[in-house]
C-alpha cells in the first residue's frame, strides 16, 4: 500500500460520493457554506481509515455513517448556541448567497424536508434522491430493512400533508 | 400511490443539488493537502484512525495535575531561560542564552525595523558581558577571544540588520552602534591583540554600514582615509627605530600605496573613488593590524584612527608572572595563558612575514 494508489482512491471517492454527501449535509444543516465544510469534514474523516489501510467494504456506507455522525455532533452543538449566538456568527437557515447555486425548488423541498423529523430526513434523501434500497440504508443507519421501509411509508405520508399533495 | 410519486419526484429534486465548481474546487485541494501532510507512512500504526489517543494534548490531563505542570514549566523552561538570560560567556547557562533567549527575541521581531533594533539591542548585551567579565576580572585569554568574536559578530550583524531597515532607523541605529562600539574600545583593558581585532573588525564594519547606507559620504571617507594614513604613517615614523628595519620596509610600502591609491580616488568618479578607496581601507587595516602587535596601540575612539604605539608594553607579552615583563599586573592565570601564547608568537615572527602575522596570532589564541 503507499501514498500515490490511497491517494488515487480517496480522488475516485470524492468524485462519486462527493456531491451525495454535500446533498446529505444540506439537508441535515441548510447551509451551503456549512455543508461544504462538512463534507470536507467527511472526505478528511474518510482519509484516516484509507491511510490506516482499513478494509473498506462499502465506501458509501462508511461515508454516510461519517456524515451522520458528524451531522449529529452538529445537531448537538446547534441546541446548546442560543439563536441570538447564531444570528450573531451570520447563521442563515437556508443560505441564499454562498457557493451552490440552488434553484427555487430545491430550496422549497429543502424546506418541506426541514419540516419532518431528522430521522425520516436522512431517510427520504437516501431513498428518493440517491435512490438506494432500505435494504442499504438498513446497512448504514444500523436498523433493520423492514423497519426503514416503514420509516420511509410513514415520511412520506407526512410530506404529502405538509406539501397538501 | 400517486400523490406518493408526487411527493418523492418532489424531493427527488434535489438531485440536482450539487457542489458549485469552486467549492468542489476547493474542497479537492484541501483534500489533497490534508492527505499530504497526514501521509500513508506515518499513518500506518494504530493511532492513524483519527481517534486522538488520551493524553497526547496538555489539556487533556486532569485538572489535578496542572499546579504541578505549571511548576514544571516554570522550573524547566522559564527558569533556566530566565536564569540564563544573567550569563556570561563561560558560563554554564551561556550557551541557553545565545542560542535560545535570544533566538526567540529574534522570532518576535516581526519586521526589518524591529529586527534592526533588537541586534543593537544585542550588541548592547556582548558589550556588557565583556564590561561584566573585566569587572569581575575573570577574563581568561579563551574568554577573551570568545568575548572578541562575538562582539565582532555581533556588530557585523546588528549593521546587516540596521543596513536593511528604513533609513531614518537606519542611521539612527548605526549610530548607537557605533557609539556602542567604540565607548567599549575606548574603556577597554581587554589585552591589545583582542582590542586590535575587534577594533579592526569594527572599523571595517563601520566603513561598510556607512557607506552601505550612503552616510559615508565620498569626500568624508577620502578625508577620513587621508587623516587616517597620515596618522599612521606619522606614528611609524616616530617609531622607526624601535620596528624591525625588514618589516618597517614592509609596512612603509603599505602606507605608501594606501597614501598613493587615496591621492588617485581624487581624480576619479564616485563609483570608482570608492573601489580604490576600499583597497586604500585593506592596506591601512593590515598596516594596523601588524602594529597592534608590536606594541600598545592608542586609539582615539571618535575617529578609530591610531594615534600613538607604546612600545614599552608588548602585547605579546602582557606578563610573565616573573617580573620580567613590564605590562600592568594581571592574575597568575591569565599571566600563564599569555606566555603560552607569546612562545608560540615570537617563534612565528621569524619565520612569518608581517602581513601574515595578524592572522596567525589570532589562530594562536
Amino acid at each position: 500500500m503507499n501514498q500515490n494508489t490511497q491517494v488515487t482512491v480517496f480522488d475516485e471517492a470524492f468524485a462519486q460520493y462527493g456531491d451525495a454527501i454535500f446533498r446529505f449535509c444540506m439537508v441535515k444543516v441548510s447551509n451551503v457554506e456549512l455543508a461544504e465544510d462538512m463534507t470536507q469534514e467527511v472526505f478528511m474523516r474518510y482519509w484516516g481509515y484509507l491511510r490506516a489501510d482499513k478494509a473498506i467494504e462499502n465506501p458509501r456506507a462508511l461515508l454516510y455513517t461519517i456524515a451522520n455522525n458528524l451531522a449529529k455532533d452538529w445537531y448537538k452543538k446547534k441546541k446548546s448556541d442560543s439563536l441570538d449566538d447564531q444570528i450573531a456568527l451570520g447563521y442563515d437557515p437556508i443560505d441564499k448567497s454562498a457557493g451552490a447555486d440552488m434553484l427555487a425548488q430545491q430550496r422549497e423541498a429543502l424546506e418541506a424536508l426541514g419540516e419532518l423529523e431528522e430521522r425520516d430526513q436522512e431517510v427520504m434523501v437516501m431513498r428518493f434522491v440517491e435512490g438506494m434500497e432500505p435494504k442499504d440504508i438498513a446497512g448504514i443507519l444500523g436498523e433493520s430493512a423492514n423497519a426503514i421501509s416503514v420509516r420511509l411509508n410513514r415520511a412520506t405520508k407526512r410530506l404529502q400533508t405538509i406539501l397538501h399533495i | 400511490m400517486k400523490p406518493d410519486i408526487k411527493t418523492t419526484e418532489y424531493i427527488a429534486k434535489l438531485k440536482d443539488l450539487k457542489l458549485s465548481a469552486r467549492s468542489r474546487a476547493r474542497i479537492e485541494n484541501n483534500l489533497h493537502e490534508y492527505a499530504a501532510f497526514h501521509s500513508v507512512r506515518d499513518g500506518v500504526d494504530s493511532r492513524s484512525i483519527g481517534v486522538v489517543p488520551n493524553g497526547t494534548s496538555l489539556f487533556s490531563l486532569k485538572f489535578a495535575y496542572m499546579p504541578l505542570i505549571i511548576l514544571l514549566v516554570i522550573m524547566i523552561g522559564g527558569g533556566t531561560t530566565l536564569a540564563a538570560q544573567g550569563a556570561v560567556p563561560g558560563d554554564f547557562l551561556y550557551p541557553v542564552k545565545i542560542s535560545v533567549n535570544e533566538n526567540v527575541r529574534a522570532a518576535l521581531a516581526v519586521n526589518a525595523n524591529s529586527e534592526a533594533k533588537l541586534q543593537a539591542t544585542l550588541l548592547d548585551e556582548r558589550i556588557k558581558e565583556a564590561n561584566e567579565l573585566q569587572a569581575k576580572e575573570s577574563l581568561t585569554s579563551d574568554t577573551a577571544a570568545l568575548v572578541a568574536t562575538n562582539i565582532a559578530a555581533q556588530a557585523k550583524i546588528a549593521t546587516a540588520a540596521a543596513t536593511a531597515s528604513d533609513a531614518s532607523v537606519a542611521v539612527e541605529t548605526q549610530a548607537r552602534i557605533q557609539l556602542a562600539l567604540q565607548t567599549f574600545l575606548a574603556s577597554t583593558n581587554l589585552d591589545s591583540i583582542l582590542a586590535a581585532e575587534i577594533s579592526t573588525s569594527v572599523s571595517t564594519t563601520m566603513m561598510a554600514s556607512d557607506l552601505a547606507t550612503g552616510l559615508y559620504d565620498i569626500n568624508a571617507y577620502r578625508a577620513d582615509m587621508t587623516a587616517r594614513i597620515k596618522a599612521l604613517a606619522a606614528v611609524m615614523q616616530k617609531h622607526q627605530s624601535k620596528i624591525q628595519a625588514g618589516t618597517y620596509v614592509n609596512l612603509n610600502l603599505k602606507v605608501d600605496t594606501a597614501t598613493k591609491l587615496t591621492a588617485d580616488a581624487q581624480a576619479q568618479v564616485e563609483v570608482d573613488a570608492r573601489v580604490t578607496l576600499d583597497k586604500a581601507a585593506t592596506l591601512t587595516g593590515e598596516v594596523e593590524a601588524t602594529l597592534s602587535t608590536l606594541g600598545q596601540v592608542e586609539i582615539n575612539p571618535n575617529t578609530g584612527i591610531i594615534t600613538d604605539i607604546d612600545f614599552s608594553i608588548d602585547p605579546m607579552i602582557i606578563d610573565r608572572g616573573d617580573g620580567s615583563g613590564d605590562g600592568v599586573p594581571t592574575d597568575p592565570q591569565a599571566a600563564q595563558s599569555g606566555a603560552g601564547v607569546a612562545g608560540e608568537v615570537q617563534i612565528d615572527t621569524t619565520t612569518k612575514t608581517d602581513a601574515s602575522l595578524g592572522s596567525e596570532i589570532n589562530v594562536g589564541l
